[in-house]
């Protein structure tokens, strides 16, 4: 395909992703400014790589990566302010209480999170998702088995305390 | 468990878009398009170099490329009403002549609410150029009642959201199929709330009779089409799933529910250029959201015993 009409797919794909694109970024962040900054840079690197993509099919997915890519840079570089905000974090609680099902999600680590939000939440199929994360389908199939089993746990737990 | 996934997945896709990041990634595509020329060989360095930059254009850019997005959407809006006009005439035809003679605009902004809606009323006349006034009357009337609805829910949701909400609803429509035989009018619904979600009604009037059909007009009394079509469907999406990794339908998946089973009786279809029977599913009913809306072609010839004459070709 030439470079001009993937770079065109590429630029349609953002736009009619960018919800999803920041929600992604949101759930790695966990903040607005920093969520759109990786939007942002995303799509920068997106378009700018677009003649990179064989597949057409597969560039939703290609674009998840980056946004995922980019956010785990984004917290490598702010390192040192997110054991800051780890701190701040237990006292900010109010901030989520409309998403407080997915504070869940906090006790999965990052890769964990990635599957089930792209499959459960995106609904990605998981020979994308494998794509996405260059993993194979089986190791997804079973950090998603996993995951499940750790949210089981979680959920289960949170459903006796308000039952007391 | 399901609910529970289910919850997340609801608060998941409740996570506030904020209102000026379609712009800004605009203004990223932009920025690329334009460094791609001027530094085809961008190092990594260089490139990190401008990802910067564009973090310190957007506080000098935000406001202004809000106010041109504005005005760029009435200036399109204006040019696109008149393209439509001109292209509604009229349409020359052998039976009935049906046209859209007039259409009504609904138009609402407040805040960061907006609507806007073309509703259009067609005329039908015979050939003898005398308009019938019933036939036009039954589908005007239900394209009626089907925008009052769109307009309902919208003023509940702005009366509802006090100034605060975001939204923004656009109501559209084309002539989908316009042969000897069919005219059919498409409506295609855009809503962005929090996501974005599309939607198409499609009416039909057969020019023979001059009245208004739904699919099971185009079958032969007690012929079992709704199976004949459903099946065939269905071998579509598995064929189109083994052959694409990147197609999902809703079909012996994980959330039975879900599952496509039977087309209803009043799904949305049209009858394309070459006279195949196209049947049109909205986002979410058939697949997930990324998938869009979805259509399938029905074979004609998998339909030619049962269809009556002249629909299909």
């Amino acid at each position: 395909m030439n470079p001009p009409m993937i770079q065109e797919l590429v630029e349609q794909e953002l736009i009619s992703n960018y919800a999803s694109m920041y929600r992604l970024a949101f759930s790695y962040v966990k903040n607005e400014p920093d969520a759109m900054d990786i939007v942002q840079e995303s799509a920068y690197l997106a378009i700018k790589n677009a003649s990179t993509v064989r597949n057409q099919n597969y560039i939703r997915t290609w674009i998840f990566r980056i946004v995922i890519n980019t956010a785990l840079s984004a917290l490598r570089q702010n390192s040192s302010e997110i054991s800051a905000e780890i701190i701040s974090e237990q006292g900010k609680n109010d901030r989520y209480t409309d998403f407080d099902t997915l504070e869940a999600l906090n006790i999965l680590n990052s890769k964990e999170r990635t599957i089930v939000t792209l499959r459960y939440f995106e609904d990605c199929r998981l020979q994308d998702i494998a794509d996405t994360l260059e993993e194979n389908l089986s190791t997804v199939k079973s950090i998603l088995y996993r995951s499940l089993k750790k949210l089981r746990v979680e959920l289960t737990e949170g459903d006796d305390c308000y039952e007391r | 468990m399901k609910d529970d996934l289910r919850k997340m997945k609801r608060d998941y896709q409740n996570i506030p878009i904020p209102q000026e990041l379609k712009s800004r990634m605009e203004q990223s595509i932009a920025q690329a398009k334009t460094d791609m020329k001027s530094l085809p060989e961008a190092s990594s360095e260089s490139r990190h170099k401008t990802s910067k930059f564009i973090k310190i254009r957007r506080y000098v850019l935000g406001g202004i490329s809000s106010a041109t997005a504005a005005i760029l959407a009435i200036t399109i809006l204006a040019n696109s009403s008149a393209g439509i006009a001109h292209a509604m005439e009229e349409i020359p035809i052998l039976g009935a002549i049906v046209k859209v003679v007039t259409f009504r605009e609904y138009q609402h902004k407040e805040h960061q609410m907006q609507a806007d809606l073309k509703i259009p009323e067609i005329q039908i006349e015979n050939k003898e150029g005398e308009i019938l006034d019933d036939a036009a009357q039954s589908l005007n009337d239900d394209v009626t009642a089907y925008t009052n609805q769109i307009i309902d829910t919208y003023e509940a949701d702005v009366k509802a959201a006090g100034g605060e909400g975001v939204e923004d609803l656009t109501l559209d429509y084309d002539i989908v199929t316009d042969n000897d035989k069919l005219f059919s009018l498409r409506f295609q619904q855009y809503i962005t709330m929090a996501d974005a979600s599309q939607s198409q009604k499609i009416y039909h009037i057969d020019k023979t009779t001059g009245k208004m059909i739904t699919l099971q007009d185009l079958f032969l009394e007690h012929t079992d089409y709704q199976t004949v079509i459903s099946d065939n469907i269905k071998t579509q999406m598995k064929q189109q799933m083994a052959e694409d990794d990147m197609k999902t339908y809703w079909l012996d998946s994980d959330i039975p529910e879900c599952n496509f089973n039977e087309i209803s009786k009043d799904v949305n279809f049209y009858v394309n250029e070459s006279g195949t029977l196209t049947i049109v599913f909205d986002e979410y009913q058939v697949a997930p959201g990324y998938m869009g809306i979805v259509t399938f072609e029905i074979p004609t010839k998998i339909l030619k015993d049962i269809v009556k004459d002249g629909y299909l070709k």
